[in-house]
């Protein structure tokens, strides 16, 4: 078999998106109707069940849940998802209003965790068994042994209440976003560091860059541009799953440092059982990383020629 | 005018034994009396007089007249052995309670501070950090938390509490009672104005009776606070506005607490949501109260202004009134740790929640006041009698002698002296002590005292002395430690044979089942604190109330709420009230466990006296910055 074009990977890709999105939303409607009913977070203590019917029947929550089911569906492919039962306001506007502060947080750690965990891997396996390795080793370890909510706490108290350096939480400045994304993309970037090393080990011993190095080529030359190149294409990979984890890493750090994006709306939303807004947060967030694991199956060819070459 | 108060001649008048054994005489309860009036706190008495209510309408007739002769056996003997104590107990109470008097005539005697302004930083903007801030800005749209904790800071009502003396007093408007109790008359004070300078007027009392009870003519299909709808439901016919400043509001005769509409319903401006609607309105929260809204930001911050034109200003500082504060910020920090962490980093001056576990360190420490809030939402578990529990369709909690049992089982005292701040109160009633429960005075004698070996005994005379199994459902997360209370519970009835299974749920579930009223067993939950406790009452007490899972049809309880419901007289309800708070105590119709006490942190730079009142977001209209 041939190797498949760009638009024929898309398409498929695109295909398999739209079944993994309609899957996951159904789930959560059909789970989310069964498991909470938001009526008894709307009401009072002596709010009567008459009124509790009538609440319900206003907020569309009345009815067999198939003919629920189907009326949510219709009302989906035109993109409408409802009004959040505590704003009132259209369920994809309050999550789209918080989609940039979420982005802007995710697109930072991710930034964060790359620039960390690139280089040191790198630098790790090109001084592989030495205390720098150690150092590097260990430091990946414990970025990935540390759970985010204690060390976002950790360093509210030493970076904002010890030192003063950087705000406790909210948003705002450039300020407001270091301690998130630290805390938020430290788990990532131990992921990278460790991918990143084993396959510089890989790749440093392959034919290829003794080639280069024969060829009379800059030592610097081949890491960075020859040897790095190969050597990303498991990150890459892994790229696209960090995106998930990171987004369901929002919601815990959002909730330590203020900040309001997404994965804080998501919280309240659950714990009240707002329905529309839950869903429209979920359609979000599962069409991001859809679209990520796109991405990242459409970088493959740009990273490694070989794979747009079909030889591999 | 009524403006009279319940709750605090309560604490003034004694109700000496001899009117308390009058009292429950009236109300059908003569043998609670009996018990009260004639026995101590040793806690035989009690169980003895119930008992023999009780078992009247639980048992079969030979065995009840059976077990009579034995309890009044016992009675007697009981009697003898502790008139003497109870008498000495009911002096000390008298002495106790003439000290109290003293404490709070000297308080109320204290002058009207006026006399501060240069201690005053009028200039401030205080930044409080709250857990949270999501929803819109119509106070009478359901869900909208932000505005049920901030209400009196943005929004007015008619009517509104002393923060000493608990007395319905006028705020925007004051009432007489017409047409034989039929109807109220509600004058509008002059001079206060929506924030944007628009009058208020009777037009929008009116208005807002309307939309809070689902029947505003632009929007029929409104969906608006249900606990609103509820209050207004006192309403029986249409209002009549009379004047721009006079409205008169037919009310159903059942219905006598004016807080019920008055304290209660916030006022929306008219013109303002006639013009723009609901959805709009939800997004602009135009108000009258004494911080003007100028910026919401969802789950971000909160930011208000001072209101200088608020007609209320320092005359009365036991009222809501002009605040100090020129600028209030609630910034939204909702892990705990990290509001405690603004404090700490100067981002934040105070925190008015913030758990126990948090804050103790700051008690001795300079530049911070930890806040101590008593009196808050008694926690309660509710038996459910209403269904069978077992097979052969008994129900041992409808028994007043296992009840007693399990009110003697747990070790109250210890529970809140180990979890919680040891600050805490027995619960008794039908609400905090502030708000309609009994004076330490009344309730003193009548304690059922941790004592395992009578529960015990009242087991077995119950015919569990095997024990038995049951249900046991609790809230997670709600108030602090409910989960490790619930525990210890568990363990506590497990001692005296009731064997529970604890299952622990999100409030909206556990309050969900218990609304439904059929699921037999065991139900914690609170109380609240409204300063009329008529919701209470209505919810949990009353026969058939949405809450109402523990019913005593033989006790005289259900008189006496529709006794208090249907008086007139402030006295005369007071009393009904005093009494059904100590029937339900004396009829141990529920576990009665302890009152909590909120916590919180704050700089010294502030001064917040809410006058023993919890301080909530709502009271930051109460906090004076001192100049430093």
């Amino acid at each position: 078999m041939g190797p498949q074009s760009i638009s024929t990977i898309l398409f498929s890709r695109l295909l398999q998106g739209i079944l993994v999105v309609f899957v996951v939303i159904s789930v959560v409607f059909l789970v989310s109707r069964l498991a909470r009913n938001p009526v008894e977070y709307l009401t009072t203590d002596e709010t009567t069940q008459e009124e509790k019917e009538l609440l319900k029947e206003q907020l569309g929550l009345s009815g067999p849940i198939g003919i629920q089911y189907v009326k949510f569906l219709w009302n989906a492919v035109q993109l409408d998802l409802g009004n959040s039962f505590i704003s009132a306001r259209p369920a994809l506007s309050e999550v789209s209003s918080r989609a940039s502060k979420t982005l802007q947080l995710g697109a930072a750690a991710l930034i964060f965790s790359l620039a960390l965990g690139v280089p040191l891997g790198v630098i790790a396996a090109l001084r592989r068994a030495t205390p720098t390795d150690w150092a590097a080793r260990f430091l990946a370890v414990l970025g990935q042994a540390i759970p985010n909510f204690w060390l976002g706490l950790i360093l509210i108290f030493f970076f904002a209440v010890q030192l003063d350096l950087m705000p406790t939480g909210g948003s705002g400045g450039i300020e407001h976003l270091v301690l998130p994304t630290i805390t938020l993309g430290l788990l990532a970037s131990a992921v990278s560091m460790r991918l990143t090393r084993s396959g510089m080990i890989d790749v440093m011993g392959t034919d290829f860059v003794r080639t280069a190095r024969a060829k009379g080529l800059r030592e610097s030359t081949i890491i960075w541009r020859h040897a790095l190149r190969h050597a990303l294409l498991p990150v890459a990979t892994i790229l696209g799953i960090q995106v998930g984890y990171m987004i369901a890493g929002t919601v815990i750090v959002e909730q330590v440092f203020a900040w309001p994006g997404i994965g804080r709306l998501m919280l309240h939303t659950i714990l009240v059982g707002d329905f529309p807004v839950m869903i429209a947060g979920i359609l979000v967030i599962s069409t991001s990383i859809v679209v990520a694991n796109i991405l990242v199956d459409l970088s493959y060819p740009i990273i490694d020629p070989r794979i747009r070459a079909g030889t591999r | 005018m009524t403006e009279r108060n319940y709750w605090q001649r309560m604490r003034r008048s004694r109700m000496s034994r001899r009117a308390l054994l009058r009292a429950s005489g009236r109300a059908g309860v003569g043998a609670a009396g009996l018990a009260l009036v004639g026995c101590g706190d040793d806690d035989d008495d009690d169980s003895v007089a119930q008992v023999q209510q009780q078992q009247q309408q639980d048992q079969p007739a030979a065995q009840v007249q059976q077990e009579q002769q034995q309890q009044q056996q016992a009675m007697q003997q009981q009697q003898e052995q502790q008139q003497q104590q109870a008498v000495a107990q009911a002096e000390q109470a008298e002495q106790q309670e003439q000290q109290a008097m003293q404490q709070q005539q000297q308080q109320q005697e204290e002058p009207v501070d006026l006399s501060r302004e240069g201690d005053t930083d009028w200039e401030r903007t205080v930044v409080a950090a709250v857990p949270n801030a999501v929803g819109g800005l119509d106070v009478q749209a359901p869900g909208n938390y932000t505005l049920k904790w901030n209400g009196p800071l943005h929004f007015d009502r008619l009517l509104q509490y002393d923060l000493v003396t608990r007395e319905i007093v006028p705020h925007v408007g004051s009432f007489e009672w017409v047409d034989d109790f039929t109807s109220l008359v509600w004058h509008i004070n002059p001079g206060h104005a929506w924030h944007d300078g628009t009058p208020l007027t009777a037009d929008d009392v009116k208005f807002s009776i309307d939309r809070a009870a689902g029947n505003a003519a632009y929007n029929e299909s409104g969906t608006y606070e249900t606990g609103i709808a509820y209050i207004v439901s006192a309403v029986n016919g249409d209002a009549e506005v009379i004047d721009d400043l006079t409205l008169r509001l037919p009310v159903n005769t059942d219905v006598t607490a004016p807080g019920s509409v008055g304290t209660t319903l916030p006022l929306v401006p008219k013109h303002l949501i006639e013009e723009i609607g609901d959805e709009a309105y939800n997004r602009e929260g135009l108000a009258s109260g004494p911080f003007q809204l100028v910026n919401f930001e969802p789950d971000i911050e909160v930011r208000s202004v001072r209101n200088d034109n608020y007609p209320i200003g320092y005359e009365n500082l036991t009222r809501i009134h002009r605040p100090w504060v020129k600028e209030v910020v609630q910034s939204v920090r909702p892990e705990p740790v990290a509001r405690l962490a603004a404090i700490q980093a100067g981002e934040a001056d105070v925190a008015p929640s913030l758990e126990w576990e948090l804050v103790q360190e700051f008690v001795d420490e300079p530049g911070f006041e930890v806040l101590f809030d008593p009196g808050c939402c008694p926690h309660t578990i509710f038996p459910n009698t209403l269904v069978p529990m077992f097979e052969d369709g008994s129900n041992p909690y409808r028994d007043i002698r296992v009840r007693q049992a399990m009110n003697h089982a747990v070790d109250v005292e210890t529970i809140y002296t180990t979890l919680a701040t040891g600050r805490e109160q027995r619960a008794y009633g039908i609400g905090t002590r502030q708000l309609g429960g009994m004076q330490p005075e009344q309730s003193g004698p009548l304690t059922m005292e941790y004592n395992v070996e009578k529960a015990m005994q009242l087991m077995d005379a119950a015919g569990y002395a095997e024990g038995f199994e049951s249900d046991f459902y609790g809230t997670a997360g709600f108030f602090a430690w409910t989960d490790q209370i619930a525990l210890s519970v568990q363990q506590y009835l497990d001692v005296v044979g009731i064997r529970t299974n604890l299952q622990l749920d999100p409030l909206p579930d556990f309050r969900a089942r218990m609304a439904q009223r059929d699921v037999p067993g065991l139900h914690y939950y609170f109380t609240n604190q409204s300063p009329d406790p008529f919701q209470v009452i209505n919810a949990e007490v009353a026969e058939g109330g949405t809450l109402s899972v523990a019913e005593y049809p033989e006790s005289g309880i259900q008189e006496l709420v529709e006794a208090q419901r249907s008086e007139f007289d402030p006295e005369k309800r007071k009393q009904y009230l005093n009494e059904l708070a100590q029937l339900i105590y004396t009829n141990a119709s529920w576990l009665f466990l302890f009152e909590t006490v909120g916590t919180g942190l704050m700089t010294d730079t502030l001064e917040w006296d809410m006058k023993g009142n919890s301080r909530d977001y709502g009271g930051l209209w109460g906090i004076r910055p001192l100049v430093t």
